[in-house]
């Protein structure tokens, strides 16, 4: 055999063992993380019911005729609390002839978004005759880039402010009912 | 100079056969290219929403202790008739061939059930502070989220048109689904015996050593009281 073919099987060869390696098989993990039941301890404290249009238009590449417009309505609720799951009997300290005490919470953040299928309205769905209509895998990508759109608004819209306003009175009339006078509650 | 001509000649002759070879040629690497590019910013030409803002409808107060979660994965799958198979040929398509040719739409959701005590639904009575003991009535456990997000679906296959309302539909039974997942595994339960845990360790930490739980649910086994 020449040389320079064994060169080129050999190359091959050895291209074929690289990518081989590259794109061996992983287990695939998420599926023992899903499933089950797992315990928390978190204490909600908002819920901000939010509406939000989700509308997309579709131009099209330069070789496609004529366009796609799509738009949905949809309501989603976010809650906001504290998470209990690190709380200490140590973080309350108390002095019961005093009538004070303090209690240290973590920071509010929240806790869970839900944009129920049921409440998401599809408004209006337009599509030119030479193009072909919104599967459902689009419409589900561009309500994920809603749902994203709503996650990021989060820390604009004062969700985690008022979580900590109610948590602070949450905590000062359940110790009031302790008979405890003077409350303090810390955010950590 | 007849040797000069026929030279001349034979060089137009190559250059006239090149000229299209060169061309389809330089048209089939263009199309190459094109397809690569295309290829490569199919991620980027994905579909994209306008930026629109969020209106807050409603605030609303809660007292929700979260205890427990129930996570599932599930595969929904809805077919239906389409045009074709009402057709001659989809008839003859169904019958003779075995060939199905419904619509198939088939989606992975991932859910999520949390559980838990509504603490606003305490009375004044509920708890009461006797000495160093507390006697507290909680109220029953229940759910307090179905969650299947958008992003929890996954359109596994897709085959034929679905309308946004036949899809809603599929969608809407992850939830009776992971309703009865929930059920099954004893979620609220596992949620009251957690918020139990909770409240008792809220008050342990404001100095009361005894806390007694009235009323629980019959299902809940009460913790056995400290001497």
């Amino acid at each position: 055999m020449p040389r320079c073919l064994r060169i080129i099987f050999a190359t091959i060869f050895s291209a074929f063992v690289v990518l081989g390696c590259g794109r061996a098989p992983q287990e695939d993990t998420t599926l023992k993380e899903i499933e089950g039941l797992s315990s928390v301890k978190e204490l909600g404290l908002v819920e901000f019911r939010i509406r939000k249009i989700i509308k997309a238009n579709d131009v099209g590449e330069w070789y496609k005729i004529g366009d796609r417009k799509i738009l949905f309505s949809c309501t989603a609720y976010l809650k906001a609390g504290v998470d209990m799951s690190s709380f200490r009997i140590e973080d309350v300290v108390y002095d019961r002839e005093a009538g004070t005490v303090s209690i240290s919470v973590p920071h509010a953040s929240l806790l869970s978004i839900n944009m129920p299928p049921s409440e998401i309205k599809l408004e209006y769905d337009q599509v030119s005759m030479l193009r072909s209509s919104f599967t459902a895998q689009e419409r589900n990508l561009l309500l994920r880039q809603g749902e994203k759109q709503i996650r990021d608004s989060v820390p604009s819209l004062g969700i985690l402010e008022k979580a900590e306003e109610n948590a602070r009175a949450f905590f000062v009339s359940l110790f009031s009912k302790m008979g405890f006078s003077s409350i303090e509650v810390i955010f950590k | 100079m007849e040797k000069g001509k026929t030279n001349t000649r034979e060089k137009k002759k190559i250059t006239i056969t090149v000229s299209p070879t060169l061309i389809m040629l330089a048209i089939l690497v263009l199309c190459i290219l094109w397809t690569i590019i295309h290829m490569k910013n199919k991620e980027k030409r994905e579909l994209k929403i306008d930026e629109t803002p969020v209106v807050v409808e409603k605030v609303r107060t809660l007292g929700e202790l979260t205890t427990a979660c129930y996570y599932d994965e599930l595969v929904l799958q809805g077919s239906k008739r389409n045009y074709f198979s009402t057709t001659p040929l989809g008839v003859l398509a169904r019958d003779g061939f075995g060939k199905d040719v419904d619509d198939h739409l088939v989606i992975v959701a991932k859910g999520e059930v949390r559980a838990g005590v509504d603490l606003l639904e305490l009375s004044g009575e509920d708890i009461r502070f006797v000495e160093d003991t507390v006697f507290v009535k909680l109220p029953e456990a229940k759910y307090l989220d179905i969650i299947v997000n958008p992003s929890d679906f996954e359109i596994f296959a897709e085959s034929g048109t679905w309308t946004h309302e036949q899809v809603t539909r599929l969608q809407n039974t992850a939830k009776e689904r992971l309703l009865q997942g929930a059920d099954y595994y004893g979620l609220k339960m596992k949620a009251y015996e957690g918020a139990m845990d909770a409240v008792t360790t809220l008050l342990e930490a404001a100095g009361y050593t005894y806390i007694r739980f009235d009323h629980a649910p019959t299902y809940i086994k009460l913790p056995a009281p400290k001497d």
